[in-house]
């Protein structure tokens, strides 16, 4: 039963940001295509590094939805499957009840699993953005990527600085997932006081 | 404490979701947060020389009326940081409770027809 849950909500969770990043490339694309932002369109047009076929258009607006729903995807399976895993491991107990009424009916978050989960699929994937500009060949004029090092002192466009970037990225999305998490919890408790 | 039924596992899994409203509070708190900051770390930092503090983030400006990279406008990108984060936490949350009801639904479903 456990094994079948645990697969239900990798898919629900895949499911649930492919939509979600499906979503927000399409509008962000038709936005600036309303807007008629040309700054907006050269930044977005660096997306066709990472997404074939994309363009700042109607038609790339449905092509950056697929990307975006195929990112998501499988971002949401990885984000859960760590999520659940580190859960587990930090509290046996917990995950193995499973008799009784623990049915609450809103979950709560697990700020240090959250944390975990999120943290590493965002190194993962600025490490590999970047490992893909390197890999290219294309690491040298990849001056747009370069202005992350404004926020992730040592990142640069290298393999090092991949790895420097990807592990500062990781530290700063689980502080910000264990705020969500803190956040969500206390709003939660909050509302079924009321109830 | 009785062992957990099929039936009452069932239920857990359709109970297993999460609210929309404090998922909203959430993703509010860290969108303002994430924009407050962005924009602050670049003020913090100054400009280089011949170019202006933040000239890309403030691109976000063409998107977001009223936000650019400075101290008022960092606090006007955290009210829209907030609106999106909470946006987005809201159909997130409601999205994953959807999709629970339905899977679980059919699953059940399924399990009825197979006793039949």
């Amino acid at each position: 039963m456990e094994a079948q849950i645990r697969k239900l909500n990798t898919r629900i969770a895949a499911l649930t940001l492919a939509v979600v990043g499906s979503a927000m490339l399409f509008l962000l694309t038709l936005g600036t295509l309303l807007l008629g932002s040309r700054i907006g369109s050269m930044y977005l047009m660096l997306l066709t590094v990472f997404l074939p076929g994309y363009d700042v258009s109607v038609a790339g607006a449905f092509v950056g939805a697929f990307w975006g729903a195929v990112w998501g995807g499988v971002a949401g399976a990885l984000i859960y499957r760590i999520y659940d895993a580190r859960w587990r491991l930090q509290d046996e107990k917990q995950a193995s009840d499973t008799s009784g009424p623990v049915s609450p009916p809103f979950v709560f978050l697990d700020g240090n699993a959250l944390g975990w989960g999120l943290g590493i699929v965002a190194g993962l994937a600025l490490f590999s953005a970047t490992a893909w500009l390197v890999i290219r060949g294309s690491a040298d004029e990849s001056v747009h990527a370069a202005l992350f090092a404004w926020y992730l002192p040592g990142y640069s466009v290298s393999l090092g600085g991949a790895v420097v970037g990807g592990v500062e990225i990781c530290v700063i999305v689980y502080a910000l997932s264990r705020i969500a998490a803190f956040t969500y919890n206390a709003a939660l408790h909050l509302r079924e006081g009321r109830r | 404490m009785e062992p957990r039924t099929e039936t009452t596992a069932a239920q857990w899994i359709g109970l297993e979701r999460f609210d929309p409203l404090a998922m909203s509070a959430a993703g509010g708190v860290v969108g303002a947060l994430l924009l407050l900051a962005a924009t602050v770390v670049l003020l913090l930092q100054g400009p280089v020389p011949g170019m202006a503090v933040g000239w890309t983030l403030g691109v976000l400006g063409d998107y977001l009326p009223g936000y650019a990279v400075s101290w008022p406008g960092a606090f006007v990108g955290a009210g829209y940081g907030f609106l999106a984060g909470a946006i987005t936490g809201f159909v997130a949350a409601l999205f994953w409770n959807i999709t629970h009801l339905v899977i679980v639904r059919l699953l059940m479903l399924q399990r009825l027809i197979a006793k039949i």
